[in-house]
């Protein structure tokens, strides 16, 4: 007995140790990113990385503070990311074109980012959401045809359909627009999915049959019993969405260049250099960096219950 | 029968109605569904078959049979040709799943059991799902480029003037392979530890209660209680990560962008995987400017390409899923 609570002690300090370490990588990153967003070039490139904000005598940071927060404002000014549309030639040379919209600005990547991580999200959940309901509580031999797609969609993995869905999305003029990544986005299946089946299979029946019996209409029954139990979830798993769409920039990368969000202006900043002449230097890198972050954190720290509660009720239970 | 219930909805309006509805509200995603999954999925079928073939005297192309060129071409150009980055993926996975996937379930188990500090822990290991791989990619990247010269130089001659004289954790071609399998385990925490400490704490009180009045530990008690408890979820979670052995870029488009800046011929040689390269000749074929300088493959052979690792993705997932339900660990 003794040397099994030994044992357990073990255990635990060393998943513990293991696990402190973690969050002190985690810290010191995110920790050393904050700073040195806020550092100057010079000092930067003088004292170091791994140095605090200094002042250096004979350089700019000698007539402010060790702290530069222009830095922000100049990478707002300055940040931009290119919006173009190449179509394939190979395709069809006829329609071949090169069109470029110009640069985006700050304002320009947030509304691109927001439009695909609110309403881009926002529809696919609600997608799933409905889909779910009509093969659950409508009894069709299509219902069931459908859910068993969607089983299959997850079991059998299809690699290699990019360039098909590019040549579609040219085919349907729907290339680097608004209208194609809301499109694209208005789909069903995945885990979601089966969360929202799952609860509306344990849903009595009763709820619709007690409305329907009071002449409410399937719209009606939709809008003002069925979104009203779920909403919660769906504004959850919208947020969860939210999170993903706000990081993701390989939709604008390959589908939607048209289309550039912050995340793609942030890899573009860091990785490509040669197309932000204004903002050269690790310090401009990191504080673009940070600003990708800090919204999302803010996020996280308002709704962090609703984020990590709704995935952890979603997980595939043993 | 089928001739009831048509009837049914001819003559009942409440039946009527509700399949309008029904029609009208699933027309959108089944639309989307056939777009976007089923004419996708067979046009890269077709394309595969076919080549673009540039017509006479007119501009565009035409379509062209052309089994088995586009096949032959993904033998020979692509397979053959970059076996390495092949090798580089299976050997990347071969190393990164199996190390990630203990760790995860260790962690997971800790913040089941609601041990000190779990819930911080918990917040902690959701971060790196929480903020962009992009983010954590630069700022590891900027920290092991120019903190880590500074480090080193600090260690070896006692001051930082001797920075030059390194490479970097993620560029040094002796440390660049495990800089990013590093990364790569260290960013992957997130939602898999949600899903299997979701999936533990739906576990039995009554069975673990038992196990310990039999005398179990807490490692007995982990394998022989928890895992095979959750085994649905890890099979599930496995799955999904054997799909994208070939698709797996490994994060070396966020830490190094697509032209691997910085990296030697032989750090390259390293590190890149198929997923990468994969990736990156698909972005290239929507670009014009890329294509004015030439592409390597066509869309109808990344088209074959994609089906040849269908092929071989399908019957892997099918048997690894078969072998873990007869070989895995049971309750009993």
């Amino acid at each position: 007995m003794k040397s099994k609570s030994k044992i357990d002690l073990i255990f635990k300090i060393c998943v513990a140790s293991f696990l402190v370490f973690y969050a002190l990588t985690i810290f010191i990153l995110l920790g050393w990113g904050l700073i040195q967003s806020f550092r100057y070039i010079d000092d930067y490139t003088y004292n170091g990385a791994l140095s605090l904000p200094t002042k250096i005598e004979g350089f700019e940071a000698e007539f402010y503070n060790a702290l530069k927060f222009g830095n922000y404002k100049t990478i707002m000014e300055h940040f931009y990311c290119e919006s173009k549309v190449s179509y394939f030639t190979m395709f069809d040379s006829v329609n071949a074109v090169s069109i470029n919209h110009g640069d985006v600005g700050v304002g320009g990547l947030l509304f691109n980012t927001l439009y695909m991580a609110v309403i881009c999200s926002f529809a696919q959940v609600f997608i799933t959401y409905l889909v779910a309901f009509l093969c659950a509580k409508y009894k069709f031999k299509f219902s069931a045809f459908i859910y068993g797609l969607v089983i299959f969609m997850m079991t059998v993995p299809t690699v290699g359909t990019q360039p098909a869905t590019v040549k579609l999305l040219q085919d349907l003029n729907l290339f680097g627009r608004y209208g194609g990544m809301l499109l694209m986005r208005c789909c069903f299946g995945g885990m979601y999915f089966l969360v929202f089946y799952g609860f509306f299979e344990g849903l009595p029946d009763s709820y619709v049959e007690a409305a329907e019996i009071d002449g409410a209409s399937q719209l009606n029954i939709l809008l003002t019993i069925i979104i009203p139990l779920g909403i919660k979830t769906i504004l959850t798993i919208t947020l969860i969405l939210f999170v993903a769409n706000w990081n993701d920039y390989s939709m604008s990368y390959i589908y939607m260049p048209s289309i550039p969000t912050l995340a793609l202006a942030v890899y573009e900043l860091a990785h490509i250099g040669y197309k932000h002449s204004s903002l050269t230097g690790d310090v401009y890198k990191i504080a673009g960096t940070m600003m990708l972050a800090i919204p999302i954190t803010l996020i996280f720290v308002l709704f962090r219950d609703k984020i990590m509660g709704d995935i952890s009720a979603g997980g595939l239970k043993g | 029968m089928e001739k009831t219930v048509k009837s049914n909805i001819i003559n009942n309006p409440r039946l009527r109605n509700k399949l309008i509805f029904y029609v009208l509200m699933l027309a959108l995603p089944f639309i989307q569904l056939c777009l976007f999954y089923v004419y996708v999925n067979f046009s890269t079928i077709y394309m595969s078959f076919f080549k673009m073939v540039e017509r006479v005297g007119v501009l565009g192309f035409d379509m062209q049979f052309a089994f088995p060129d586009n096949f032959v071409h993904v033998w020979n150009e692509i397979i053959v040709e970059h076996a390495w980055k092949i090798g580089n993926s299976a050997k990347m996975y071969a190393i990164d799943f199996p190390i990630a996937l203990t760790l995860q379930l260790i962690f997971s188990y800790y913040i089941y059991k609601k041990y000190p500090m779990s819930g911080f822990f918990k917040v902690i290991l959701y971060m790196p799902a929480l903020i962009s791989s992009l983010v954590f990619a630069i700022l590891f990247n900027r920290l092991m480029y120019d903190g880590y010269m500074e480090l080193r130089s600090i260690i070896d001659f006692g001051d930082t003037s001797h920075a030059g004289d390194y490479e970097g954790f993620l560029y040094d071609d002796n440390t660049v392979f495990l800089g990013v399998m590093v990364f790569n385990i260290w960013c992957q925490f997130g939602v898999n530890i949600l899903m299997y400490s979701g999936a533990m704490s739906g576990i039995d009180e009554s069975i673990v209660e038992s196990c310990h009045l039999d005398g179990c530990n807490l490692i007995q008690e982990f394998w022989y209680i928890s895992v095979p408890l959750i085994f649905p979820t890890l099979i599930a979670l496995t799955i999904t990560s054997i799909t994208g052995i070939f698709n797996n870029q490994f994060g070396l488009l966020s830490l190094y962008g697509e032209q691997l800046s910085g990296l030697s011929q032989e750090a390259v040689r390293k590190v890149n995987t198929m997923g990468f390269y994969m990736y990156l000749q698909t972005k290239r074929i929507t670009d014009l400017r890329e294509q004015l300088y030439g592409i390597e493959h066509t869309a109808s052979e990344l088209c074959a390409y994609g089906l040849c690792v269908t092929l071989v993705v399908i019957p892997i997932v099918f048997g690894v899923r078969h072998l873990l339900y007869k070989y895995g660990p049971s309750v009993d």
